[in-house]
Protein backbone atom coordinates (compact mmCIF):
# COMPACT_ATOMS: atom_id res chain seq x y z
CA UNK A 1 0.00 0.00 0.00
CA UNK A 2 1.79 3.42 -1.58
CA UNK A 3 0.80 6.72 0.07
CA UNK A 4 -0.82 8.80 -2.58
CA UNK A 5 0.22 12.98 -2.99
CA UNK A 6 -3.61 13.12 -1.53
CA UNK A 7 -2.38 10.88 1.46
CA UNK A 8 0.92 12.56 2.13
CA UNK A 9 -1.06 15.66 2.12
CA UNK A 10 -3.62 15.04 4.74
CA UNK A 11 -1.00 13.50 7.54
CA UNK A 12 1.19 16.36 6.86
CA UNK A 13 -1.91 18.59 7.70
CA UNK A 14 -2.34 16.53 10.54
CA UNK A 15 0.74 16.35 11.79
CA UNK A 16 1.76 20.07 11.53
CA UNK A 17 -1.67 20.64 13.41
CA UNK A 18 -0.75 18.39 16.61
CA UNK A 19 2.83 20.26 17.05
CA UNK A 20 4.21 20.37 20.30
CA UNK A 21 1.74 17.70 21.57
CA UNK A 22 3.28 14.47 19.29
CA UNK A 23 5.48 13.47 22.57
CA UNK A 24 2.09 13.66 24.89
CA UNK A 25 0.23 11.59 21.74
CA UNK A 26 3.02 9.31 21.47
CA UNK A 27 2.85 8.50 25.69
CA UNK A 28 -0.85 8.08 25.51
CA UNK A 29 -0.84 5.52 22.27
CA UNK A 30 1.57 4.15 24.10
CA UNK A 31 -0.33 3.66 27.11
CA UNK A 32 -3.60 2.62 25.28
CA UNK A 33 -1.43 -0.34 23.59
CA UNK A 34 -0.51 -1.64 26.29
CA UNK A 35 -3.64 -1.36 28.57
CA UNK A 36 -5.56 -3.04 25.32
CA UNK A 37 -3.04 -5.57 23.97
CA UNK A 38 -1.34 -6.66 27.55
CA UNK A 39 0.62 -8.74 25.42
CA UNK A 40 2.61 -5.63 24.01
CA UNK A 41 4.11 -5.50 27.57
CA UNK A 42 6.26 -8.45 27.20
CA UNK A 43 8.55 -5.96 25.31
CA UNK A 44 8.94 -3.66 28.55
CA UNK A 45 10.43 -6.10 31.34
CA UNK A 46 12.36 -3.38 32.70
CA UNK A 47 10.17 -0.13 32.38
CA UNK A 48 7.72 1.16 34.70
CA UNK A 49 4.73 1.09 32.40
CA UNK A 50 2.16 2.91 35.17
CA UNK A 51 -0.22 5.71 34.18
CA UNK A 52 2.28 8.80 33.93
CA UNK A 53 5.48 6.34 33.72
CA UNK A 54 8.48 9.14 32.91
CA UNK A 55 9.84 6.17 30.59
CA UNK A 56 7.30 5.97 28.19
CA UNK A 57 7.08 9.31 27.62
CA UNK A 58 10.64 9.30 26.21
CA UNK A 59 6.61 -4.54 10.32
CA UNK A 60 9.52 -5.42 9.32
CA UNK A 61 10.77 -4.25 6.02
CA UNK A 62 11.71 -7.71 5.17
CA UNK A 63 14.21 -7.51 1.75
CA UNK A 64 15.16 -10.42 -0.13
CA UNK A 65 19.04 -10.67 -0.05
CA UNK A 66 20.79 -12.36 -3.31
CA UNK A 67 21.44 -15.96 -1.23
CA UNK A 68 17.10 -15.36 -0.78
CA UNK A 69 16.92 -15.47 -4.81
CA UNK A 70 19.59 -17.60 -5.52
CA UNK A 71 17.67 -20.46 -3.03
CA UNK A 72 13.96 -19.74 -4.26
CA UNK A 73 15.23 -20.06 -7.79
CA UNK A 74 16.71 -23.71 -7.33
CA UNK A 75 14.09 -24.73 -5.53
CA UNK A 76 11.33 -23.34 -7.61
CA UNK A 77 13.22 -25.05 -10.65
CA UNK A 78 13.42 -28.54 -9.28
CA UNK A 79 9.37 -28.30 -8.90
CA UNK A 80 9.95 -27.81 -12.18
CA UNK A 81 6.33 -29.29 -14.18
CA UNK A 82 4.67 -30.31 -10.90
CA UNK A 83 4.27 -26.93 -9.68
CA UNK A 84 0.46 -26.59 -10.68
CA UNK A 85 -0.11 -30.00 -8.89
CA UNK A 86 1.28 -28.43 -5.92
CA UNK A 87 -0.72 -25.31 -5.98
CA UNK A 88 -3.89 -27.38 -6.19
CA UNK A 89 -2.49 -29.00 -3.20
CA UNK A 90 -1.53 -25.91 -1.10
CA UNK A 91 -5.63 -24.51 -1.62
CA UNK A 92 -6.50 -27.95 -0.52
CA UNK A 93 -4.19 -27.59 2.44
CA UNK A 94 -6.00 -23.93 2.85
CA UNK A 95 -9.36 -24.88 2.79
CA UNK A 96 -9.08 -27.58 5.30
CA UNK A 97 -6.42 -26.23 7.42
CA UNK A 98 -8.26 -22.60 7.52
CA UNK A 99 -12.12 -23.01 6.67
CA UNK A 100 -12.94 -19.42 6.96
CA UNK A 101 -10.56 -18.81 3.68
CA UNK A 102 -13.92 -21.13 1.95
CA UNK A 103 -15.54 -17.63 1.66
CA UNK A 104 -13.76 -16.47 -1.42
CA UNK A 105 -14.95 -19.63 -3.32
CA UNK A 106 -18.69 -19.83 -2.51
CA UNK A 107 -18.95 -20.77 -6.66
CA UNK A 108 -16.23 -23.32 -6.65
CA UNK A 109 -16.83 -27.39 -5.80
CA UNK A 110 -13.68 -27.51 -3.26
CA UNK A 111 -14.08 -31.52 -2.89
CA UNK A 112 -10.74 -33.44 -2.94
CA UNK A 113 -9.94 -33.65 -7.10
CA UNK A 114 -11.97 -30.70 -8.01
CA UNK A 115 -11.07 -29.94 -11.31
CA UNK A 116 -11.65 -25.84 -10.22
CA UNK A 117 -9.53 -25.87 -7.84
CA UNK A 118 -6.79 -27.86 -9.77
CA UNK A 119 -7.63 -25.34 -12.10
CA UNK A 120 -6.95 -22.59 -9.85
CA UNK A 121 -4.17 -24.01 -8.17
CA UNK A 122 -2.38 -24.17 -11.73
CA UNK A 123 -2.82 -20.13 -12.02
CA UNK A 124 -1.06 -19.27 -8.35
CA UNK A 125 1.57 -21.72 -9.81
CA UNK A 126 2.00 -20.16 -12.97
CA UNK A 127 1.88 -16.36 -11.14
CA UNK A 128 4.41 -17.30 -8.95
CA UNK A 129 6.33 -18.78 -11.57
CA UNK A 130 6.53 -15.46 -12.90
CA UNK A 131 6.91 -13.97 -9.82
CA UNK A 132 10.37 -16.07 -9.60
CA UNK A 133 11.68 -15.14 -13.08
CA UNK A 134 10.95 -11.22 -11.62
CA UNK A 135 12.16 -11.39 -7.97
CA UNK A 136 13.93 -7.97 -9.03
CA UNK A 137 11.04 -5.80 -9.47
CA UNK A 138 7.84 -7.66 -8.26
CA UNK A 139 5.82 -4.66 -8.21
CA UNK A 140 6.65 -4.16 -11.94
CA UNK A 141 5.83 -8.27 -12.74
CA UNK A 142 2.95 -8.55 -10.48
CA UNK A 143 1.51 -4.71 -11.13
CA UNK A 144 -2.20 -6.25 -12.83
CA UNK A 145 -2.49 -9.12 -10.36
CA UNK A 146 -1.55 -6.57 -7.77
CA UNK A 147 -4.46 -4.18 -9.35
CA UNK A 148 -7.14 -7.69 -9.70
CA UNK A 149 -6.53 -8.26 -5.74
CA UNK A 150 -7.13 -4.52 -5.13
CA UNK A 151 -10.10 -3.76 -6.85
CA UNK A 152 -12.12 -6.79 -7.85
CA UNK A 153 -11.03 -10.16 -5.36
CA UNK A 154 -10.32 -8.17 -2.44
CA UNK A 155 -8.89 -11.03 -0.39
CA UNK A 156 -8.24 -10.02 3.21
CA UNK A 157 -4.76 -9.74 3.80
CA UNK A 158 -4.42 -12.32 6.24
CA UNK A 159 -5.36 -14.69 4.21
CA UNK A 160 -2.55 -14.80 2.24
CA UNK A 161 -0.21 -15.90 5.40
CA UNK A 162 -2.46 -18.98 5.37
CA UNK A 163 -2.03 -19.50 1.55
CA UNK A 164 1.66 -19.04 2.13
CA UNK A 165 2.42 -21.06 4.86
CA UNK A 166 0.05 -24.41 3.31
CA UNK A 167 2.61 -23.79 -0.03
CA UNK A 168 5.75 -24.49 2.29
CA UNK A 169 3.86 -27.12 3.71
CA UNK A 170 3.47 -28.71 0.46
CA UNK A 171 6.92 -28.07 -1.14
CA UNK A 172 8.23 -29.43 2.61
CA UNK A 173 6.12 -32.34 1.88
CA UNK A 174 7.53 -33.21 -1.44
CA UNK A 175 11.00 -31.95 -1.39
CA UNK A 176 12.38 -32.61 1.63
CA UNK A 177 15.90 -32.54 0.28
CA UNK A 178 15.37 -28.96 -0.51
CA UNK A 179 13.22 -27.77 2.01
CA UNK A 180 16.85 -27.12 4.26
CA UNK A 181 16.00 -24.36 6.90
CA UNK A 182 17.72 -21.83 4.76
CA UNK A 183 15.64 -22.49 2.32
CA UNK A 184 12.84 -22.64 4.29
CA UNK A 185 13.53 -19.57 5.48
CA UNK A 186 14.23 -18.13 1.62
CA UNK A 187 10.41 -19.37 0.74
CA UNK A 188 9.34 -17.50 3.77
CA UNK A 189 10.22 -14.27 2.82
CA UNK A 190 9.33 -14.83 -0.96
CA UNK A 191 6.18 -15.49 -0.09
CA UNK A 192 5.84 -12.43 2.38
CA UNK A 193 7.10 -10.55 -0.70
CA UNK A 194 4.83 -12.04 -2.69
CA UNK A 195 1.81 -10.91 -0.87
CA UNK A 196 3.14 -6.90 0.19
CA UNK A 197 2.87 -6.63 -3.40
CA UNK A 198 -0.62 -8.46 -4.26
CA UNK A 199 -1.99 -6.12 -1.28
CA UNK A 200 -0.05 -2.65 -2.35
CA UNK A 201 -2.99 -1.59 -3.77
CA UNK A 202 -5.55 -2.12 -1.33
CA UNK A 203 -5.63 1.65 0.14
CA UNK B 1 -17.81 -32.59 21.32
CA UNK B 2 -14.54 -31.51 22.70
CA UNK B 3 -11.62 -29.07 21.33
CA UNK B 4 -11.13 -31.84 18.84
CA UNK B 5 -13.25 -34.45 17.35
CA UNK B 6 -13.03 -38.16 18.22
CA UNK B 7 -11.40 -38.71 14.28
CA UNK B 8 -9.29 -35.52 14.88
CA UNK B 9 -7.79 -37.46 17.79
CA UNK B 10 -7.29 -40.26 16.76
CA UNK B 11 -5.33 -38.26 13.55
CA UNK B 12 -3.05 -35.96 16.03
CA UNK B 13 -2.66 -39.50 18.06
CA UNK B 14 -1.17 -41.52 15.67
CA UNK B 15 1.19 -39.40 13.97
CA UNK B 16 2.54 -37.88 16.91
CA UNK B 17 3.22 -41.36 18.29
CA UNK B 18 5.77 -42.22 15.57
CA UNK B 19 7.25 -38.54 16.36
CA UNK B 20 11.11 -38.55 17.89
CA UNK B 21 9.93 -35.69 20.40
CA UNK B 22 13.31 -34.81 20.95
CA UNK B 23 14.98 -34.51 17.73
CA UNK B 24 11.62 -32.81 15.97
CA UNK B 25 12.00 -30.62 18.93
CA UNK B 26 15.38 -29.14 18.52
CA UNK B 27 14.68 -28.77 14.67
CA UNK B 28 11.65 -26.53 15.34
CA UNK B 29 13.45 -24.56 17.57
CA UNK B 30 15.94 -24.40 15.15
CA UNK B 31 14.00 -23.78 12.15
CA UNK B 32 12.21 -20.87 14.18
CA UNK B 33 15.81 -19.20 14.86
CA UNK B 34 16.63 -19.30 11.39
CA UNK B 35 13.49 -18.43 9.51
CA UNK B 36 11.95 -16.01 12.29
CA UNK B 37 15.31 -14.58 13.69
CA UNK B 38 14.31 -11.92 15.48
CA UNK B 39 13.01 -14.65 17.76
CA UNK B 40 16.98 -14.82 18.62
CA UNK B 41 16.22 -12.26 21.06
CA UNK B 42 15.16 -14.60 24.07
CA UNK B 43 18.38 -16.67 23.32
CA UNK B 44 21.42 -14.50 23.46
CA UNK B 45 22.87 -16.78 25.75
CA UNK B 46 22.90 -19.50 23.72
CA UNK B 47 26.24 -18.96 21.88
CA UNK B 48 26.53 -19.09 18.22
CA UNK B 49 23.33 -18.29 15.95
CA UNK B 50 25.22 -16.98 12.99
CA UNK B 51 24.15 -19.40 10.54
CA UNK B 52 21.01 -21.74 9.82
CA UNK B 53 23.88 -24.27 10.02
CA UNK B 54 25.46 -22.67 13.41
CA UNK B 55 21.82 -22.62 14.62
CA UNK B 56 20.71 -26.25 13.88
CA UNK B 57 23.95 -27.79 15.58
CA UNK B 58 23.92 -25.67 18.37
CA UNK B 59 23.81 -27.78 21.53
CA UNK B 60 22.03 -25.28 23.44
CA UNK B 61 18.86 -25.06 20.70
CA UNK B 62 18.72 -28.87 20.32
CA UNK B 63 18.74 -28.73 24.21
CA UNK B 64 15.50 -26.36 24.57
CA UNK B 65 13.76 -27.40 21.75
CA UNK B 66 13.75 -31.01 23.45
CA UNK B 67 11.99 -29.25 26.55
CA UNK B 68 9.78 -27.53 25.26
CA UNK B 69 8.40 -29.98 22.72
CA UNK B 70 8.21 -32.48 25.92
CA UNK B 71 6.24 -29.84 27.07
CA UNK B 72 4.37 -29.50 24.34
CA UNK B 73 3.67 -33.60 23.71
CA UNK B 74 2.86 -33.71 27.89
CA UNK B 75 -0.25 -30.85 26.65
CA UNK B 76 -1.20 -33.56 24.22
CA UNK B 77 -2.13 -35.83 26.57
CA UNK B 78 -4.50 -33.00 27.72
CA UNK B 79 -6.16 -31.90 24.93
CA UNK B 80 -9.47 -31.22 25.87
CA UNK B 81 -8.29 -28.84 28.88
CA UNK B 82 -5.64 -27.08 27.15
CA UNK B 83 -5.98 -23.88 29.09
CA UNK B 84 -5.56 -26.04 32.40
CA UNK B 85 -2.65 -27.54 31.48
CA UNK B 86 -0.07 -24.83 30.62
CA UNK B 87 -1.84 -22.15 32.89
CA UNK B 88 1.56 -22.37 34.92
CA UNK B 89 3.13 -22.20 32.08
CA UNK B 90 1.31 -19.35 30.81
CA UNK B 91 2.45 -17.45 33.28
CA UNK B 92 6.00 -18.33 33.34
CA UNK B 93 6.04 -17.04 30.36
CA UNK B 94 4.94 -13.74 31.14
CA UNK B 95 5.84 -13.00 34.07
CA UNK B 96 8.98 -14.15 33.85
CA UNK B 97 10.26 -14.73 30.20
CA UNK B 98 8.24 -11.86 28.89
CA UNK B 99 7.26 -13.67 25.72
CA UNK B 100 5.21 -12.06 22.63
CA UNK B 101 2.55 -15.16 22.53
CA UNK B 102 2.80 -14.05 18.74
CA UNK B 103 6.27 -16.66 19.03
CA UNK B 104 3.67 -19.46 20.13
CA UNK B 105 1.97 -19.14 16.78
CA UNK B 106 4.82 -18.62 14.51
CA UNK B 107 6.60 -21.99 16.34
CA UNK B 108 3.51 -23.72 15.95
CA UNK B 109 3.80 -23.25 12.08
CA UNK B 110 7.07 -24.08 12.13
CA UNK B 111 6.26 -27.24 13.95
CA UNK B 112 3.86 -27.78 11.31
CA UNK B 113 6.19 -27.58 8.75
CA UNK B 114 8.67 -29.32 10.13
CA UNK B 115 6.46 -32.30 10.51
CA UNK B 116 5.47 -32.29 7.08
CA UNK B 117 9.06 -32.65 6.44
CA UNK B 118 9.03 -35.69 8.29
CA UNK B 119 6.14 -37.39 6.83
CA UNK B 120 6.15 -36.20 3.44
CA UNK B 121 2.19 -37.81 2.13
CA UNK B 122 1.40 -38.73 5.42
CA UNK B 123 0.92 -35.62 6.62
CA UNK B 124 -2.21 -35.13 4.11
CA UNK B 125 -4.78 -32.29 4.54
CA UNK B 126 -6.93 -33.37 6.83
CA UNK B 127 -3.66 -34.10 9.45
CA UNK B 128 -2.34 -30.99 8.93
CA UNK B 129 -5.74 -29.55 9.48
CA UNK B 130 -5.81 -31.13 12.69
CA UNK B 131 -2.60 -30.12 14.30
CA UNK B 132 -3.45 -26.71 13.06
CA UNK B 133 -6.14 -26.69 15.70
CA UNK B 134 -3.50 -28.45 18.01
CA UNK B 135 -0.80 -25.45 17.57
CA UNK B 136 -3.49 -23.08 17.83
CA UNK B 137 -5.02 -24.25 20.95
CA UNK B 138 -1.49 -24.58 22.68
CA UNK B 139 -0.68 -21.13 21.59
CA UNK B 140 -3.59 -19.75 23.00
CA UNK B 141 -3.79 -21.53 26.06
CA UNK B 142 -0.03 -20.61 26.58
CA UNK B 143 -1.45 -16.95 25.84
CA UNK B 144 -4.25 -17.18 28.11
CA UNK B 145 -2.96 -15.55 31.79
CA UNK B 146 -1.08 -12.94 30.17
CA UNK B 147 -2.28 -9.69 31.82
Amino acid sequence: MVLSAADKSNVKACWGKIGSHAGEYGAEALERTFCSFPTTKTYFPHFDLSHGSAQTQREPTMVLSAADKSNVKACWGKIGSHAGEYGAEALERTFCSFPTTKTYFPHFDLSHGSAQVKAHGQKVADALTQAVAHMDDLPTAMSALSDLHAYKLRVDPVNFKFLSHCLLVTLACHHPAEFTPAVHASLDKFFSAVSTVLTSKYR
Amino acid sequence: MGFLSAEEKGLVNGLWGKVNVDEVGGEALGRLLVVYPWTQRFFQSFGDLSSADAIMSNSKVKAHGKKVLNSFSDGLKNIDDLKGAFAKLSELHCDKLHVDPENFRLLGNVLVCVLAHHFGHDFNPQVQAAFQKVVAGVANALAHKYH
